[in-house]
C-alpha cells in the first residue's frame, strides 16, 4: 500500500512539492512564530524579574491637608526605622529603606567608574531580585550591624574597575575610604529601574552609609506586597501608619510618594498576553490555510485520479483500499512539509543562536529554539490536521462509480 | 459457473425509471465461452458488470460457482471480484505512471499478495501473453495490442474463474485484434469461462455461443454444437 501511495505522489510530483512547500513554509513561519512567541515570553518576563516583583517605593512629601494642628504644606521626611513599620503592615511581605547618593567617583588604582552609591540594608537583596556571581554574596545582616566597609559593585562598575579580573576580596575607595568587594552582580537587563542602571551603583551597607555621609534620612523605603492586587490595600495601610507617626491625614494621599511597579507588571502582562493571543491566532490561521491546501489539492488529485479509482474497485480494491491512499497522501504531504520546515526552522534558528546578539535585544527576544517538544507536536497535529483533510477526498473516491469512469473516454 | 435468475436492473433518472436489464435468465458452465451481442442501449454492457459484480440487480438472483452472490456486502463483492472474475476493457485501462510488471500485479496487491510473489507472478503472465521483454515499458510506450494483452495479462492475475472482455478488440486494427482474440480463446480453451460483450458479428462468429441482447432482454442464444471450448 505505501509504495502504491508513494508512486501516486511521485506521479504527481510537481503539484504535491507545490502543497509540500506551502505546508513547508507555513510551519516554518508557524514555528517561528512560537519559538519566538514562546521565547519572548520568557525572556521578558524574566527581564521584568530583574526589577523585583509587586514592589512599591514610598517617600515622603508634603500634605495638603492640615491635619494634627499642622498646617497644609508641611514636608513629610520619613526616617530609618520606618521599614518595620511597613514590613508590620497585613499588605506587605517586606520592606527596607535604601539611601542613594547621586554621581559618586570609586577608584582602583588609576580606574575609575561614576554611579550612584546605594546605601541599604540585606533584605534589599530578596526585595529587588539582586543576584550574586558564584563566588560572592550581598551584603549581611553582620554588615549592617558592624557598619562594615564592604560593597556590592553592580555590573558594569565591577567591569569598569577591575576589568576581567575577580572583584571579590579586592579593595574599591568609596567616599575616600577603602570598601572590600563582598560581591557582584550580573550582567542583566532590566525593564524598568530608578536612579539610574543598576549595574551602574555601588551598595554598601544603610548604617556604613549613615556614619561616613552623615545623612539619617532615607531616600525611600521599597515595600513588598504579598500579592500583585495587594496594591491599594498596601497604599491605605502605608498612608494610615505613616500618617499616624507623622501626623498627617491619611486620606491626604500628597503627603507621600508612594510609586506603584505593580501596575508596570500588570501593563507587561497585557503586552505578552497579546503578543501570545496573537500568536496562537496566526498560528491557528497557518494552520488552517496549511490543512485547507492539503485538503483542496487531495481533493483536485481525487477527481483527475476517478479513472483510475474506478478501475481499482473493479480489479477487486476494496473500502480501504480506495480511501486509505488520498487519507495516507494528505498525511504524508503534511508530514513531509512540516518535518522539512521544523527542520529549516530548527537549523535557522541553530544559525541565528551563534550571532553575537547584544544583551539588551537578547533580554527581550531570548534565545529561540525549536524544541523537540514543540516540533513534534506541530509535526503530529500537522499530520492529524491533513489525514482529516484527505478524509472528505478520500470518501468521495469510495463513492466512485467503476462503470461510469470505465466508460467515459 | 453462472446462474442468472429473472434479473432485473433499473436506474432511477430525472423523468423516467430506465429498465436496463428485463427478466434475464442465463446460465454458463465453467469453460464455456460467450459473446453477448446487441445494439447500443440493449443492455450488454449492464449484464457484462453486473456478472462482473460491479453492479447489483434491482430484482433476481446471481449465483457464481454456485456461491449466492447477488445480496453480498460491497467489500466482500470486491474481494470476490479480486479472486474470482478478471476484466478486459476496450480502451485497456492500464494505469499510465505504472509500468507493464506493476499493471499486471495490481489485483494483487488488492489481493494481499506479497511484494515478491507479486513480481514473480507479473512476469509469468507478461512471458505467457509475448510480453516478458516490455515489463518494464510503462503503457505510453507500448503499442494498442501490447497494451490490451498487458491488460489481459493483469486480468488473469489471481487466475480467476471468469474472464470479463468489454469489446477487447474495438480499439485495435483488425489484424491485432485477431491476434487479441486468439489469446483469449487459447485462455478460453485452458478452462477459463469467457464472456465478451461485442457488437463485432465477426468476431462474435469465433466463439462457440452467442448471447444477443435487445431492449434489456435475452433476444436469442444460439449455441454451435459442433465445437467444444474444452477441445
Amino acid at each position: 500500500m505505501l509504495s502504491w501511495i508513494l508512486s501516486g505522489l511521485w506521479a504527481d510530483r510537481v503539484r504535491t512539492g507545490l502543497v509540500a512547500l506551502g505546508v513547508l513554509w507555513g510551519t516554518l513561519g508557524l514555528a517561528s512564530l512560537l519559538a519566538f512567541g514562546g521565547e519572548m515570553l520568557r525572556a521578558t518576563s524574566g527581564t521584568a524579574r530583574n526589577f523585583g516583583v509587586d514592589l512599591m517605593r514610598v517617600a515622603g512629601a508634603a500634605t495638603t491637608r492640615p491635619s494634627r494642628g499642622f498646617p497644609a504644606g508641611r514636608s513629610i521626611g520619613l526616617e530609618a526605622g520606618d521599614e518595620k513599620l511597613l514590613a508590620s503592615l497585613p499588605s506587605v511581605r517586606g520592606a527596607v529603606l535604601e539611601h542613594n547618593l547621586w554621581g559618586r567617583t570609586y577608584r582602583v588604582g588609576d580606574a575609575r567608574h561614576t554611579g550612584t552609591l546605594v546605601g541599604t540594608q540585606p533584605g534589599f537583596a530578596d526585595l529587588r531580585s539582586r543576584r550574586v556571581r558564584p563566588g560572592g554574596r550581598f551584603l549581611s545582616e553582620r554588615d549592617e550591624r558592624e557598619e562594615r566597609r564592604v560593597c556590592y559593585l553592580g555590573a558594569f562598575a565591577a567591569r569598569a574597575l577591575f576589568g576581567s579580573a575577580d572583584p571579590i576580596g579586592r579593595e574599591v575607595e568609596v567616599l575616600g575610604t577603602p570598601f572590600r568587594v563582598v560581591g557582584v552582580g550580573p550582567d542583566e537587563v532590566q525593564i524598568s529601574n530608578y536612579n539610574g542602571d543598576e549595574r551602574n551603583k555601588v551598595y554598601i551597607p544603610a548604617s556604613t552609609y549613615r556614619a561616613l555621609t552623615g545623612r539619617r534620612s532615607p531616600s525611600f523605603f521599597v515595600v513588598g506586597l504579598v500579592a500583585p492586587n495587594a496594591a491599594d490595600a498596601a497604599s491605605a495601610e502605608i498612608l494610615g501608619a505613616l500618617g499616624a507617626r507623622y501626623g498627617f491625614d491619611p486620606a491626604d494621599t500628597a503627603a507621600l510618594e508612594i510609586q506603584d511597579y505593580t501596575e508596570m507588571q500588570r501593563m507587561i502582562g497585557a503586552i505578552l498576553g497579546g503578543n501570545r493571543a496573537l500568536t496562537a491566532l496566526v498560528g491557528l490561521f497557518g494552520f488552517l490555510v496549511a490543512a485547507l491546501g492539503v485538503a483542496n489539492a487531495t481533493w483536485v488529485r481525487v477527481e483527475e485520479s476517478r479513472r483510475e479509482i474506478g478501475l481499482a474497485v473493479a480489479l477487486g480494491a476494496r473500502r480501504r483500499h480506495v480511501m486509505t491512499p488520498p487519507i495516507a497522501e494528505a498525511a504524508l504531504v503534511a508530514l513531509g512539509g512540516g518535518a522539512i520546515g521544523l527542520g529549516l526552522a530548527a537549523v535557522c534558528f541553530a544559525l541565528a543562536g551563534m550571532l553575537d546578539v547584544p544583551l539588551e535585544v537578547r533580554a527581550y527576544l531570548g534565545d529561540p529554539r525549536v524544541s523537540l517538544a514543540l516540533g513534534g507536536g506541530i509535526v503530529g497535529l500537522l499530520a492529524v490536521a491533513g489525514a482529516v483533510s484527505g478524509w472528505i477526498p478520500a470518501r468521495r473516491a469510495a463513492r466512485v462509480d467503476p462503470m461510469v469512469v470505465l466508460r467515459e473516454e | 459457473m453462472i446462474e442468472l435468475r429473472g434479473i432485473g436492473k433499473e436506474y432511477a433518472q430525472a423523468s423516467a425509471t430506465v429498465r436496463a436489464l428485463v427478466d434475464v435468465d442465463l446460465d454458463v458452465d465453467a469453460g464455456e465461452a460467450l459473446a453477448v451481442l446487441g445494439p447500443s442501449g440493449s443492455g450488454k454492457s449492464t449484464l457484462l458488470h453486473l456478472l462482473g459484480l460491479l453492479e447489483t440487480p434491482t430484482r433476481g438472483t446471481y449465483a457464481l460457482g454456485g456461491r449466492a452472490v447477488s445480496g453480498l456486502a460491497p467489500d466482500e463483492l470486491a474481494r470476490v471480484r479480486n479472486r474470482e472474475v478478471g476484466f478486459v476493457f476496450q480502451r485497456f485501462h492500464l494505469v499510465p505512471r505504472l509500468d507493464a510488471v506493476e499493471n499486471v500485479a495490481l489485483p494483487m496487491r488488492f489481493g494481499s499478495v506479497g511484494r515478491r510473489d507479486r513480481r514473480r507472478r507479473a512476469l509469468e503472465l507478461l512471458d505467457e501473453v509475448g510480453l516478458a521483454e516490455r515489463a518494464t515499458h510503462r503503457p505510453a510506450e507500448l503499442s494498442g495490442g501490447q497494451q490490451q494483452r498487458v491488460a489481459i495479462a493483469r486480468a488473469l492475475a489471481l487466475r480467476p474463474r471468469l474472464l470479463l472482455a468489454d469489446e477487447p478488440t474495438g480499439a485495435l486494427d483488425q489484424s491485432v485484434g485477431s491476434e487479441i482474440l486468439e489469446l483469449l480463446l487459447g485462455l478460453n480453451r485452458g478452462g477459463t469461462t469467457l464472456v465478451v460483450v461485442t457488437h463485432d458479428e465477426g468476431l462474435a462468429a469465433r466463439l462457440p455461443r452467442q448471447v444477443r441482447m435487445l431492449d434489456g432482454r435475452v433476444e436469442r442464444d444460439d449455441r454451435r454444437v459442433q465445437s467444444s471450448p474444452q477441445a
